[in-house]
């Protein structure tokens, strides 16, 4: 039988099926009613200096096939996290990945720091990329030389992963890639939504709160295998794959583009059992194929 | 009907679950009433709490689109036999979807979610009002004091006397059932809050408790007018949702006393659908 297990770095992970930030709450949400086993990683809804209240509604619009969110990175502050989030979290027995958000490097380098005293956590996924809160968090993986220079900020007070998460709003993400793999990232995670828009034609308002927001579900995974697959040509680190991924199928294309592992988003909403079915339906895929690990579809397609 | 007393909430055990379609009837002109077999949510279900539903059939990689799911209160509810109902008018994809489905195909439900009503401490006359499909938990919530011996008045709105749900489902229950008509094609003419009016005024100091359903605006005014009479209201609020389980955060709801002083929004899905009217702003 197939093993899903994968290492990014030296850590192992016991799938490549993760769920994305701010699509699983901290864990507690679904724990008692969803089987966490086959899940690789859960990467915890970001987690910024200070607890943040979030964006009044709408916060959420409906398109074909997708999703504008503007939610604005509500959380309940490292501290709370730490004393109230992260115990619940250790006892799954699941890998944990942080993911930290801030509004200057400051802020992610001071959530970090506190992080780093606790144990339970394998790695740091860095928010870089969130379009729904004005000091943004963008600018950091939208020019290459800040991705590096903050990235490197984190590197240096930890020997926990580091992972950038990266926006599929810029013109070459292999360079803020190729940025984020100077500045000595073990993994890029990639993409983050995209920006988008809806307007109500009857009272001619936008859709939800912030004008746009991010976009993101089944109807964006075409943008995102491209993205991936540009990242993981430009770069040696790990890619892990995120955008629209709504069942095996999706992710195979994304192993085979060059992702070491993915993560499983907007779907979560619809059916929080996604992942664990993701994990199941990979391993049939592979054990059909005769293959005995990921390592032999990652970045393995072909062209006549 | 069950004379049995429904548990608390708190014991409500949510789940997602395959439920096959049993009915599903136009019962009025664009409003279905579809009745699943979902044993395991009748058994703990809640007046006032909600299901939310995959309006695309359950098979594999079900379509994308509607992607979410639609949240809907259960309506009613039958533990011995292992059904609930639900209620909707088609207003957009989600419900229209929901709409062709047959008998003996299999929806995919995540219930029983939120809180409901607060069913404890009566001292007064009890007031159930709805406007339109806003009528969906009401049912339930009707079964449930009749199962506690407890009398009620119903006050039903719609836009006009074919869009009206629940007269006889309410009365059936030993509802006094008073209906209001944008058209005045049944009842009185005007708004159901009109009814209230009316009622409040001829029950002043009653220490009543009014359960009220139906769209945002309604519920506003209700809501204005339990607190001017002093009266206490729960409302169970209609609105876009995502998950319907809390983790993605979609549905904020003000509270009444501002966001910084309760320094977070509450959510529709985990902290209601039903809120007390003094809780909330609109």
């Amino acid at each position: 039988m197939a093993v899903l297990q994968i290492k990014i770095r030296d850590i192992e992970f016991p799938t490549p099926i993760f769920v994305a930030s701010g699509t699983f709450g901290y864990g507690q949400e679904a724990a008692d009613w969803v089987d966490f086993k086959n899940l690789g990683a859960i990467i915890t809804k970001s987690i910024g200096p200070q607890p943040r209240i979030g964006n009044p509604a709408p916060r959420l619009f409906e398109t074909t096939a997708g999703l504008l969110n503007s939610i604005g990175l509500q959380n309940v502050g490292v501290q709370n996290f730490v004393a109230e989030k992260l115990p619940f979290l250790r006892t799954l027995g699941v890998p944990i990945i942080a993911n930290i958000a801030g509004r200057s490097l400051d802020e992610y380098v001071e959530v970090a720091r506190i992080l780093e005293a606790h144990e339970g956590i394998v790695g740091y996924e860095l928010n870089f990329s969130c379009p729904n809160v004005k000091e943004g968090g963008l600018e950091f993986s939208q020019k290459a030389e800040i991705t590096e220079r903050s990235t490197r900020a984190i590197r240096d007070l930890t020997k926990r992963l580091v992972i950038p998460k990266l926006t599929p709003n810029v013109a070459r993400v292999s360079e803020i890639a190729k940025a984020a793999e100077a500045g000595g990232a073990d993994a890029v995670s990639l993409i983050n939504t995209l920006a988008g828009m809806a307007i109500d034609i009857e009272t001619w308002q936008p859709r939800i709160n912030t004008i746009v927001g991010g976009y993101s579900g089944p109807a964006i995974k075409p943008v995102a295998l491209a993205k991936v697959y540009e990242a993981a040509r430009a770069v040696k680190i790990s890619v892990i794959g995120i955008g629209g991924i709504m069942n095996w199928q999706d992710a195979v294309e994304f192993f085979l583009a060059g992702a070491t592992a993915v993560q499983i988003g907007t779907a979560n909403f619809v059916d929080p059992r996604t992942g664990a079915a993701v994990a199941d339906g990979l391993r049939e895929y592979l054990d059909a194929r005769q293959l005995k690990n990921i390592d032999e579809l990652v970045g393995q397609i072909k062209f006549k | 009907m069950s004379i049995s007393i429904m548990p608390e909430f708190s014991n409500a055990k949510k789940g997602i679950f395959s439920c096959p379609v049993l009915t599903n009837d136009e019962v009025a002109p664009g409003i279905f009433l579809m009745r699943l077999h979902a044993p395991e949510i009748a058994a703990t279900v809640w007046p006032g709490q909600f299901v939310n539903v995959k309006t695309s059939a359950e098979m594999p990689d079900a379509a994308c689109s509607p992607l979410l799911r639609r949240p809907f209160s259960v309506c009613e509810a039958n533990r011995r036999a292992g059904t609930i109902a639900i209620i909707w008018k088609i207003i957009g994809p989600g419900t229209f979807s929901l709409a062709q489905h047959q008998p003996g195909t299999v929806l995919s439900l995540i219930g029983p979610l939120g809180h409901g009503f607060d069913l404890s401490n009566f001292q007064g006359p009890i007031v159930l009002v709805a406007g339109g499909v806003g009528v969906a938990p009401l049912p339930i919530l009707g079964m449930e004091l009749a199962a506690r011996r407890l009398s009620f008045e119903a006050l039903l709105g719609a836009r006009n006397a074919d869009e009206l749900w629940g007269e006889r489902e309410l009365a059936a229950l030993g509802g006094n059932v008073q209906i209001s008509t944008d058209d005045g094609s049944r009842g009185e003419k005007g708004l159901v809050t009109n009814l209230l009016v009316q009622w409040l005024r001829h029950h002043k100091n009653s220490r009543a408790r009014i359960f009220a359903c139906g769209p945002m605006p309604m519920l506003n005014a209700v809501a204005k007018l339990c607190l001017e009479a002093r009266v206490e209201a729960q409302l169970a609020i209609e609105t876009m949702m995502g998950c319907g389980f809390g983790i993605c955060m979609g549905c904020p709801i003000t509270p009444a006393a501002g966001v910084e002083r309760i320094g977070r929004y509450y959510l529709a899905c985990l902290d209601g659908p039903v809120f007390s009217a003094e809780t909330i702003r609109f």
